[in-house]
C-alpha cells in the first residue's frame, strides 16, 4: 500500500485566517509590494519603539504551494544560499513535501540519508501491512519515517523561517497544517582547544568554542545532574540569537534567577553578536570601570560556579559564558587554585595581591615620591635617582605618562598584529625604545623599569577583565600624584573604595566578604583558600539554597586500627 | 503624639541599616580618627608623667556619658536623638535641641577639618594652602555620604584598618626606644594632673555621646548598641592609651608637651633594621584615611540632625547645606595657633555643655513625662503606643 496524496478542494486564505485578517494581510502585503523602501522602514529595529508593531503570525494552511510561496516570500528572491527541496515521499502518487534549508548550516548527511533517503527510497521497504491505518501524515512522517533525534512541530509561517535561520529543515508536507522541523544543524565549528584568555598549568586543557549546543554539553558532561537547567532564550530581533541561561535547580537562588530572567527578557536590540553585549544590558552599574559580571572560557569554571549556586549565560557565537553574580573576590581567584594545595594558593594568592597593588599604584608612587617626598626613599636610593633623573628634559608624570603611552600601545599592536609579528613587536618594542629611549637620554632608567614591573604584574591578573579596569585607573592616579603626591594617591584610592563599596552584582555587595564582613568567608576563599576537605558550606555570597556542600569530618588521614581515620569518621 | 505621626508620614527614606561590627568601626573612626594627632600633646602638658594613666582612666569615666544613649535607645529603639527629643520635649522644643546640636556639630567638623588640612600641609605638602585640602576633602566627603550611611560604614570596615595597622606598627616599633624612666614617677604632684587631664577628655567623649544618638538609629540590631558603642568606646581607648603610653615612653613628657604632633615625631624616628627609615610620609598617608572617616561622621551627624529638625528636607540638600558652613567655619580660622586656641575651648564651654545638657533635659523630661519607665507589654515601642493612640 503506498501513501496516497489525499485530493482536497483548493482551500482558500479566508477560510482559515477568517476575512478580516485575510484582508489585513492582504493590504499589508499590497503596501509592502507598492512600497519596497516602506518593508526597509517597517523593519524590526529601524522602526521607532513606539509605533513598532509586531506582523500578525501566519499560520500554515496545509496547502504546500501556498505555504511554500508564503516562505519563499519572506525570504525574497535573491537569497541563493536558502535550498527548497520539493519532493514526493512514496512515489508518484504521494504526498508531496518541500525541505527547506540554508546551505552550509545544515549537515548534509542528516540531510540526505535521515530524512531524504528515508522518505524517497525507504519509505517502499515498509511492508504494506505496517502502514495499514497510517492515515494521518503527521504522525506518519514523524513517527515512523524521518530518522532525526531532534523533531518538534511548528504552526505557522514565521516559526518555519525562524527554523531555517536558526539552521533547522522544516518539512512542509502537503495536508499537513503543520511543518515539523528536523533538527539539522551543523555548520563547520572550531574545534574544543585550550582557551588563550585563562592559561593554567594544572586542569582541563578544554575551552568553551562558538557553538551554543557544544559549550552546554561540555557543561553537561561535566554536571550530571538532572537539576541542571538551561533556559532557552532567543534575543536580538535580527540576529534571533540563541542564549542559554544556566543554574542549578534547588541550589541557585530564586529571587536572583527571576532576576536574571527578567533583564534578558527586557533586551530588546537588533542584534547579540557576542556575550559581552548581554553584559552590558544586564549589569548594575553601567558607568563603573569595574566589571560586575565575570566571563570565562573554561567549562570546569563555569561548572564550579554554578555548584556554588550562581548562574551563567552562554552566547551562541561568543566562546565567553558569562557568570553572575560575580564580586571583587571572584575575578581574583583561577580555576587552577581549587586543584592546587592551599599553601600553593595561599602563596599564589598573596602574590596577586602585591601584583595587583604594585599594577595599580607604582607609576603614581613614583611621580609622588621623585615630585614630592623623596624623604621617604633611603638616602643611597634617592641619591641614585637623583643621579639617573639628572639632565632629564621631562618632569617624571611626562616621562611615566610617555612610557606608559608606548607600552599600552605596544600591547595593542601586538594583540592586533598576527602572533607571530605581535610577539616580535612586543619583544622589539620593549627591548629597543625602552633601551633608546634611556640612551637618548627622555626617561630615567628607574622609570624604566617601574614601568615594565607595573606591565608584567597587570598580567598576573587571573581575569583581564579586572586587569583593564586597572590599566585605565592607573592614569587618573598618576595625574594625582603629580598635582598632590601621596596625598593625592590617598584621595584617589579613597574615591575607589567608596565607589566599589556602592557596587553590587545582582543584589550581591561587590566587596563581599570584606565589606559587609562574614569572617567564615574571608577564612574559606578570599586570600586563604581553606582545605577543600573543611569547605563544608558553599560560600553565603549568592544565598544558596541549599548551603552544605559535603559531609561532616571528610579531613584525610591514615586509618586507625579501629577503622576509623584522624577525625574518628569510620571507614565504610 | 502628633509629631510622630508627623513624622511617621514624612517622605524620608528607610534608614540604612549597619551590623554591629560595622558601628564598632564607625565608632572608631569617630573616636580614634585623627584625635591622636593632637590630643597627645594636649594632655601631655596638661598631665606630665601622668598622661599615658590619664587616658584610659579618662576614658572608662567618660563612658558614662553615654549611658543616657543607650537608655534611650532601649526606650526608643531604632529612633535618632533627633527623633526621640521631638517625642520627650515635644515638636518645637525637640526641634530646636536638635538644632542645637547641629550647630554644635557644624562647629567641632570645621575645626576637626582645618586641624587635618593644617597637619596634612604641614607634614606631607608645606607650601600647599589648607584650602586645597579642605575643597578636597569637603568633595570626598560629599560623594562618600551621598552614596549613603551603609556605603560610609563599609568603607570605615575596610579603611579604618589601615589606620589601626599604622598605629599598632607605630606602638610595636617605638617598643625599642621607650624608655621607662619617661613614664615615672607618678603622682608626686597629686591627683590633680591626673584629673584635668581626664577633664579634658571627656570633652571627646561628649561629641562621641552626640554622635551615638545618631548612630542607634543605624544598628540593625537595635539592643547591640550597649555593646557596639562600649567596644568602640573602651577600644578607641586602649588604642590612644597605647599611643599615648608610646609617645610618652620614647620622648619623655616634656618633649611631648613640645611637639606639635608627637605621634608624627614618633614616625619620623623609626628606623626598621637600619634599612627602613622616613616611613612618615607613608604613616601620615593612612591618617589621611583616619581624617576623612572622622569628618564624614561629623558631615553625617550634622546632616541627619538637620534632616531630623526639618523633615521635608532631603538628606542631599540637608549636607549641602552643612557643608558650606563647615567649609567656611574651617577656612575662616587664622593659622595653627589659633587652631589650637579654639580646641579646649570647644569642647569645655560648647561640646561638653551642649552634650550633658541637651541628655539632661531629656532624662529630666523624659522622666517626668513617665517615658523611661518600662513599657508595659516587653518589644513594644513608645512611639508605636503614641501612634496608635494609646499613650
Amino acid at each position: 500500500m503506498k501513501i496516497k496524496s489525499r485530493k482536497r478542494k483548493p482551500v482558500k486564505l479566508t477560510d482559515i485566517l477568517g476575512q478580516s485578517q485575510t484582508d489585513q494581510l492582504n493590504s499589508d502585503q499590497a503596501h509592502l509590494e507598492a512600497n519596497p523602501d516602506q518593508r526597509q522602514k517597517d523593519a524590526p529595529g529601524n522602526q521607532r519603539r513606539k509605533n513598532y508593531k509586531k506582523p500578525p503570525q501566519m499560520p500554515l494552511v496545509g496547502i504546500l504551494d501556498i505555504d511554500l510561496s508564503e516562505v519563499k516570500k519572506r525570504f525574497g528572491n535573491n537569497n541563493s544560499d536558502i535550498i527548497y527541496r520539493e519532493f514526493v515521499a512514496g512515489g508518484c502518487d504521494g504526498v508531496p513535501m518541500a525541505l527547506v534549508f540554508i546551505d552550509g548550516m545544515v549537515d548534509k548527511n542528516s540531510i540526505n540519508d535521515s530524512i531524504l533517503k528515508t522518505l524517497l527510497v525507504q519509505v517502499h521497504q515498509i511492508p504494506p501491512d505496517a502502514r495499514e491505518g497510517k492515515r494521518d501524515p503527521e504522525q506518519w512522517v514523524k513517527s515512523a519515517l524521518l530518522a532525526i533525534g531532534e523533531v518538534k512541530e511548528v504552526s505557522t509561517v514565521d516559526e518555519v523561517v525562524e527554523a531555517v535561520l536558526s539552521g533547522d529543515a522544516p518539512l512542509l508536507v502537503d495536508g499537513m497544517t503543520s511543518a515539523i522541523v528536523t533538527g539539522v544543524k551543523g555548520w563547520p565549528t572550531r574545534s574544543i582547544a585550550e582557551p588563550d584568555t585563562e592559561a593554567i598549568v594544572r586542569g582541563a586543557r578544554e575551552g568553551f568554542t562558538e557553538t551554543l549546543r557544544v559549550n552546554t554539553a561540555l557543561i553537561r558532561h561535566r554536571l550530571k545532574s538532572p537539576d541542571l537547567r538551561v533556559e532557552p532564550f532567543r534575543l536580538g530581533e535580527r540576529t534571533k540569537t540563541d542564549v542559554a541561561f544556566l543554574y542549578i535547580k534547588g541550589l541557585a537562588d530564586e529571587k536572583i534567577i527571576n532576576e536574571v530572567r527578567t533583564r534578558l527578557r527586557s533586551i530588546k536590540v537588533d542584534g547579540i553578536l557576542d556575550s559581552g553585549y548581554i553584559e552590558q544590558f544586564i549589569e548594575d552599574h553601567p558607568f563603573s570601570p569595574f566589571p560586575q559580571v565575570g566571563n570565562t572560557e573554561r567549562p570546569d569554571r563555569v561548572v564550579s560556579y554554578l555548584l556554588e549556586g550562581r548562574m551563567a549565560i552562554i552566547v551562541d557565537g561568543s566562546p565567553f559564558a558569562l557568570i553572575l553574580p560575580s564580586e571583587m573576590n571572584t575575578f581574583m581567584q583561577s580555576p587552577e587554585d581549587y586543584y592546587d594545595r592551599p599553601f600553593t594558593v595561599l602563596f599564589l594568592r598573596v602574590v596577586r595581591l602585591i601584583a595587583s597593588i604594585g599594577a595599580l599604584l607604582l607609576p603614581s608612587f613614583y611621580v609622588a615620591v621623585t615630585t614630592f617626598h623623596p624623604e621617604l626613599l633611603p638616602t643611597p636610593l634617592a641619591l641614585s635617582i637623583a643621579a639617573g633623573r639628572e639632565g632629564k628634559p621631562f618632569p617624571p608624570v611626562i616621562e611615566v605618562l610617555l612610557m606608559e603611552f608606548v607600552f599600552e600601545t605596544l600591547r595593542e599592536a601586538g594583540v592586533r598584529l598576527p602572533r607571530p609579528f605581535g610577539q616580535a613587536v612586543g619583544i622589539v618594542g620593549a627591548i629597543v625604545i625602552g633601551q633608546a629611549s634611556v640612551t637618548a637620554g627622555l626617561v630615567s632608567p628607574l622609570l624604566l623599569i617601574i614601568v615594565s614591573l607595573t606591565a608584567i604584574a597587570t598580567f598576573a591578573f587571573p581575569s583581564f577583565l579586572v586587569a583593564n579596569s586597572i590599566r585605565i585607573l592607573r592614569f587618573p592616579l598618576i595625574f594625582l600624584a603629580a598635582a598632590s603626591g601621596l596625598y593625592g594617591i590617598v584621595w584617589g584610592l579613597i574615591f575607589l573604595t567608596v565607589h566599589l563599596m556602592t557596587l553590587r552584582s545582582f543584589g550581591v555587595p561587590y566587596f563581599y566578604p570584606w565589606a559587609p564582613s562574614s569572617g567564615r568567608a574571608i577564612l574559606r576563599d578570599t586570600l586563604i583558600r581553606a582545605p577543600l576537605w573543611s569547605m563544608r558550606k558553599r560560600p553565603d555570597a549568592v544565598r544558596p539554597q541549599d548551603i552544605i556542600r559535603q559531609k561532616k569530618d571528610m579531613k584525610p588521614g591514615p586509618r586507625q586500627k579501629d577503622g576509623t581515620n584522624e577525625s574518628g569518621e569510620a571507614d565504610e | 503624639m502628633k509629631a510622630v505621626k508627623r513624622m511617621s508620614n514624612s517622605s524620608r527614606p528607610p534608614k540604612e541599616k549597619i551590623s554591629s561590627y560595622q558601628g564598632v568601626m564607625v565608632s572608631f573612626a569617630i573616636t580614634i580618627g585623627t584625635l591622636f594627632i593632637t590630643m597627645t600633646r594636649e594632655i601631655g602638658s596638661i598631665s606630665g608623667e601622668e598622661a599615658y594613666i590619664a587616658v584610659p582612666v579618662a576614658y572608662l569615666i567618660s563612658a558614662l556619658l553615654l549611658v543616657p544613649v543607650f537608655i534611650f535607645n532601649s526606650r526608643f529603639p531604632g529612633k535618632r536623638i533627633g527623633e526621640y527629643s521631638q517625642i520627650i520635649l515635644g515638636r518645637f522644643f525637640g526641634k530646636l535641641l536638635s538644632l542645637m546640636l547641629m550647630l554644635v556639630m557644624v562647629a567641632v567638623a570645621a575645626l576637626i577639618l582645618r586641624n587635618i588640612a593644617e597637619f596634612w600641609g604641614a607634614a606631607l605638602m608645606p607650601e600647599t594652602p589648607p584650602w586645597f585640602f579642605l575643597i578636597t576633602m569637603v568633595i570626598l566627603v560629599v560623594y562618600t555620604l551621598i552614596k549613603g550611611f551603609e556605603v560610609y560604614a563599609r568603607v570605615c570596615q575596610i579603611l579604618f584598618l589601615i589606620v589601626i595597622g599604622s598605629l599598632l606598627f607605630l606602638v610595636i616599633a617605638s617598643l625599642l626606644r621607650m624608655d621607662t624612666e619617661n613614664l615615672l614617677p607618678v603622682f608626686y604632684r597629686g591627683w590633680e594632673p591626673l584629673l584635668r587631664g581626664c577633664v579634658r577628655m571627656v570633652g571627646f567623649a561628649a561629641q562621641y555621646a552626640i554622635f551615638s544618638g545618631v548612630l542607634c538609629g543605624h544598628l540593625r540590631d537595635g539592643r547591640t548598641l550597649t555593646a557596639t558603642g562600649l567596644r568602640g568606646w573602651l577600644g578607641a581607648g586602649l588604642l590612644i592609651s597605647l599611643i599615648m603610653l608610646a609617645v610618652q615612653g620614647v620622648f619623655g613628657p616634656q618633649q611631648v608637651a613640645k611637639f606639635v604632633s608627637p605621634p608624627l615625631e614618633l614616625a619620623k624616628i623609626i628606623e626598621i633594621g637600619g634599612v627602613a627609615r622616613g616611613l612618615e610620609a607613608l604613616i601620615v598617608s593612612s591618617w589621611i584615611i583616619a581624617g576623612f572617616l572622622q569628618v564624614s561622621a561629623y558631615f553625617y551627624t550634622a546632616s541627619i540632625l538637620l534632616v531630623d529638625t526639618f523633615p521635608r528636607l532631603q538628606f542631599a540638600k540637608a549636607l549641602l547645606g552643612v557643608s558650606v558652613p563647615i567649609f567656611a567655619g574651617a577656612y575662616v580660622i587664622r593659622d595653627q595657633e589659633q587652631l589650637f586656641a579654639l580646641f579646649p575651648i570647644m569642647r569645655m564651654y560648647l561640646i561638653l555643655p551642649a552634650a550633658l545638657g541637651a541628655f539632661g533635659i531629656l532624662i529630666a523630661v523624659a522622666f517626668l513625662r513617665g517615658l523611661l519607665k518600662k513599657s508595659p507589654s516587653p518589644g513594644r515601642k513608645i512611639g508605636e503606643e503614641e501612634e496608635e493612640g494609646t499613650g
